[in-house]
């Protein structure tokens, strides 16, 4: 057979082909590379989530102001009845400066939730808040277990407003988690600053309990500011709410130390300010740690911020929207 | 003439390679340390300090066969704080064991469940519970 000009110039062309392909392939495949952020979010079925770039995108939806003010209100269902006495400053603080929670049917109380699942073949109990109707912010060492188990919990019951003392020990129910979402940056090196995370719900408990605010305080709207710090403490039972009032002592960039006493059970908790011109209940950090001298909670900073806003409208997109949309009616 | 050359190119890839690896900036390990250095004190052992924590090892946890934590369980007493902790064994951790009146160092490999402790906890203690905190000792006693 007479070679072509087609068999001549198949070797030459194919390879060429190929090279063509790879090299686009490789460019596409570095490209992602390069635009995948450095802090994402992931889920414990392996989702990732680039919430920063979502937020700003929400935020566009939806009240642009409140976004812009890093400032979401907390949402107080009709006809609760909220407990103005604990705002004022005037509380006589005991030795262990811990309070217990009477009622905690009455917001900001109903919020604030008990934790309770596990680790492997061991259970563990932290608390948390409502962020929405079927979303809990917690610690994220509360979600995910890294450096002890390094794995993402198990059978997660949320109790909100729990209280043994009471008849009616869970007077809004429980609840079983579903999912949760960290940030990329706990899950694999366990960075501080990043032990915060939530969990979704199977039910809408939320719109019965009520959620709580957040927002994002400067250095000198936050420093020696009284706050509170309510949770399950399990050297008091772990099944009733008590509450710690203290002083912010130091404003590093991403945690807030402060004096109010806690103990085990208590990550997760809210930390909100008591005397809070601008917002009636919100958390401006979530408790963490604790250490001789002080306790500490990871601050809500812009990241943070984004990262529970981010939480709170994806999950209820199309049934709820805690803000208002931007120009309606 | 042609020898010449290939003897020149492969002259020249060999010292460059040589200069190659001579840059390369590791620095050999220093020797091993001399077999007389003194035991640590344990403080928990010489009760300079109280432990955090006083129980039984329920579970050892490993990471790519390496021990990182162990849960302990324990009662509250007088002087521990915590009836129930994750104990994260870290590069600084030591381990002891109560010999009589005495005590010496041991291993990560000498934990095992059953083997009552004492723990000292170094650092921020996660408030979960059980909570968690780094161990700074670890004091296997009777």
């Amino acid at each position: 057979m007479k070679p072509t000009t087609k068999t001549f110039l198949l070797p030459i062309l194919l390879p060429l082909a190929s090279i063509i392909v790879l090299s686009t392939l490789y460019t596409q495949t570095f490209a992602q590379d390069i635009s995948t952020p450095e802090v994402f979010a992931v889920s414990s079925w392996g989702d990732k989530l680039d919430f920063k770039t979502l937020a700003s995108e929400t935020a566009m939806l939806y009240d642009n102001q409140a976004f812009s003010e890093k400032l979401i209100p907390p949402r107080i269902p009709e006809n609760m009845q909220v407990m103005e006495s604990f705002f004022t400053p005037n509380v006589i603080i005991g030795d262990d400066d811990r309070l217990k929670v009477t009622d905690t049917t009455n917001f900001p109380w109903s919020t604030v939730v008990k934790i309770h699942g596990n680790f492997g073949a061991f259970s563990f109990n932290c608390s948390g808040w409502m962020l929405g109707p079927s979303t809990v912010a917690t610690s994220a060492h509360c979600i995910y277990d890294y450096g002890d188990t390094n794995t993402y919990a198990t059978n997660v019951i949320v109790t909100p407003a729990m209280n043994s003392d009471s008849p009616n020990s869970e007077p809004f129910g429980h609840c079983e988690a579903y999912k949760a979402w960290i940030i990329n940056l706990w899950e694999t090196i366990g960075d501080p600053k990043y032990d915060y995370g939530v969990y979704m719900l199977r039910c809408r408990v939320g719109e019965q309990t009520g959620n709580l605010g957040y927002r994002v305080m400067t250095d000198e709207q936050i420093d020696e500011a009284l706050t509170n710090v309510t949770g399950y403490p399990l050297d008091k039972g772990g099944t009733t709410m008590w509450f710690g009032m203290g002083n912010v002592l130091e404003t590093p960039a991403d945690f807030l130390l402060y004096d109010n006493d806690t103990t085990g059970g208590q990550s997760g908790a809210p930390v909100w300010e008591l005397i809070d011109d601008a917002c009636q209940v919100c958390v401006v950090a979530t408790h963490r740690s604790g250490i001789d001298d002080h306790n500490t909670g990871v601050r809500i900073t812009n990241d943070v911020f984004d990262f529970l806003f981010v939480m709170q409208q994806r999950v209820y997109h199309s049934i709820y929207i805690p803000v208002v949309l931007k120009n309606a009616g | 003439m042609k020898i010449k050359e290939v003897s020149l190119y492969l002259i020249t890839f060999l010292l460059i390679g040589l200069a190659i690896v001579g840059c390369n900036g590791q620095e050999r390990p220093p020797s091993a340390t001399p077999s007389n250095t003194p035991t640590p004190i344990s403080l928990l052992a010489t009760h300079s300090k109280s432990p955090d924590i006083r129980g039984e090892i329920i579970a050892v946890l490993e990471t790519n066969g390496q021990i990182n934590a162990v849960h302990i369980e324990g009662d509250l007493e007088d002087d521990t704080k915590y009836d129930k902790a994750t104990a994260r064994i870290v590069e600084e951790t030591r381990i002891y064991v109560l010999e009589g009146s005495g005590y010496r160092v041991t291993s990560t490999n000498q934990l095992s469940v059953g083997l009552r402790i004492e723990a000292l906890f170094t650092g921020e203690i996660l408030e979960k519970y059980p909570v968690s905190a780094e161990v700074s000792e670890l004091l296997i006693i009777p």
